[in-house]
């Protein structure tokens, strides 16, 4: 390689630099029969407080609505072919009760045998239950967050 | 041991959905596998959309429904990460569980479901059979919450599981030469071959691969039909009922006899 192919490739490799980029999303997550409903949208920054006013217009099937939203960024360096997820948030729940496995057991509701079971036998010794729209119980984990959040009373479709 | 339902797969026209509901309410630990395919529905095993809605709209409160997802649906699910048959299929809520049936044809790219699994969390329990082909990937992601919490990361899963149905022969109906041995504390469920002729010596088999508290479940299919295939066979089914009883919510199998 001469003198001026590396200079050549130096300038190549700078501009192309130019072209890194990455890009904040918010995913709001909702009730749905065996998965959760989700829907992603661009944001300009993991800011919980935008999110949270975004989820107030997020309607998925069978009038779902979010009950927790998790941010991510996408990156891409000129190496790579397609973006992929470089970050991501914890859960931030909006609303919701928070129950510990103590308490799901000594209530001992018929209806729970099979929470009761799921939590035991995944380990999971607190849950979140939200009834922004169906009821969604969830897990929650060391760095979930609850949010003090009211659903809006009436909802716009997307 | 301790097994909790039973399973019978392949309720279809020659049976009225409320024949099933009468079982139900004698036995309520019965769970009734509804198979779905996109090519063969309204066939033998494969209800129709009618018979479908007849069950859905007069099912009582407490009934145990599954579906029993096959060929397109699973693709679909598995390889392209859709999930179709909950996309267009008009109440899928009535099930309690979705059992996907590989039936031991090699799905080479279980990206879909992967990409499923990582994204969403999981409201309601998903069967994966272990037919020797896929039980890898299912042993993965039974034991992949646990292994990544513990190693601090975030991991999106609901609080549905991903359980196990052990039919080493892929749905062929063949009783194995071993039961797999139940994996510690994931409720499992055991398939291949049962019937009313052979069901209370291999409980007492499955018993000692299930030893102590292991929870389980038990699902048949071809063996409470008719000898030509043709009927799903009432008689079968509640005469494995009667025999499967005395097993059912309590401790059993080498526990007991060591007891």
């Amino acid at each position: 390689m001469t003198k001026a192919d590396t200079s050549l490739k130096a300038d190549l490799d700078a501009r192309l630099k130019q072209f890194s980029v990455s890009k904040h999303f918010v995913t709001f997550y909702s009730p749905g029969t065996f998965l959760a409903e989700t829907s992603e949208y661009p944001i300009d920054a993991w800011d919980t407080a935008v999110a949270m006013k975004m989820a107030d217009r997020v309607t998925e099937r069978h009038n779902a609505t979010p009950y927790a939203f998790r941010f991510t960024t996408r990156s891409r360096t000129p190496e790579d072919l397609d973006s992929h997820v470089t970050a991501t948030s914890p859960f931030y729940f909006l609303g919701g009760t928070i129950e510990t496995l103590a308490e799901v057991e000594a209530r001992n509701d018929p209806k729970e045998s099979t929470l009761r079971s799921n939590m035991r036998g995944n380990g999971y010794d607190r849950v979140v239950v939200n009834g922004n729209s169906w009821k969604w119980v969830q897990p929650l984990e060391k760095d979930d967050v609850v949010l003090d959040y009211k659903p809006p009373k009436k909802r716009k479709d997307k | 041991m301790n097994l909790d339902r039973v399973t019978f797969t392949g309720a279809d026209e020659s049976v009225r959905p409320k024949d099933l509901f009468a079982i139900s309410a004698e036995w309520p630990f019965v769970e009734w596998g509804i198979l779905f395919s996109l090519k063969h529905q309204g066939g033998s095993r494969y209800p129709s959309q009618d018979w479908l809605q007849d069950l859905i709209l007069a099912a009582p409160v407490g009934l145990n429904l599954s579906a029993h997802l096959c060929g397109k649906w699973v693709r679909d699910l598995v390889i392209d990460g859709t999930f179709t048959w909950n996309d267009t299929f008009t109440d899928p809520s009535v099930f309690d569980r979705v059992q996907l049936n590989f039936h031991a044809e090699p799905h080479q790219q279980l990206k879909g479901f992967e990409r499923i699994l990582n994204g969403r969390p999981i409201r309601k329990p998903f069967i994966l059979q272990c037919d020797g082909v896929h039980d890898e990937f299912v042993r993965e992601y039974v034991t992949r919450s646990r292994i990544e919490r513990n190693s601090g990361r975030v991991v999106p899963l609901g609080l549905g599981a991903v359980v196990p149905l052990f039919d080493a022969s892929g749905g062929a109906g063949r009783v194995p030469g071993a039961w797999p041995q139940a994996w510690p504390g994931i409720y499992c469920g055991y398939a291949g071959g049962l019937g009313p002729e052979n069901i209370v010596e291999q409980l007492e088999r499955i018993a000692v691969a299930a030893a102590g508290e292991a929870r389980i479940w038990i699902d048949m299919e071809r063996r409470v039909r008719s000898a030509d295939d043709t009927t799903f066979d009432l008689d079968k089914v509640t005469t494995v009922l009667k025999l499967v009883t005395p097993f059912i919510g309590r401790p059993h199998g080498i526990d007991r006899v060591n007891a």
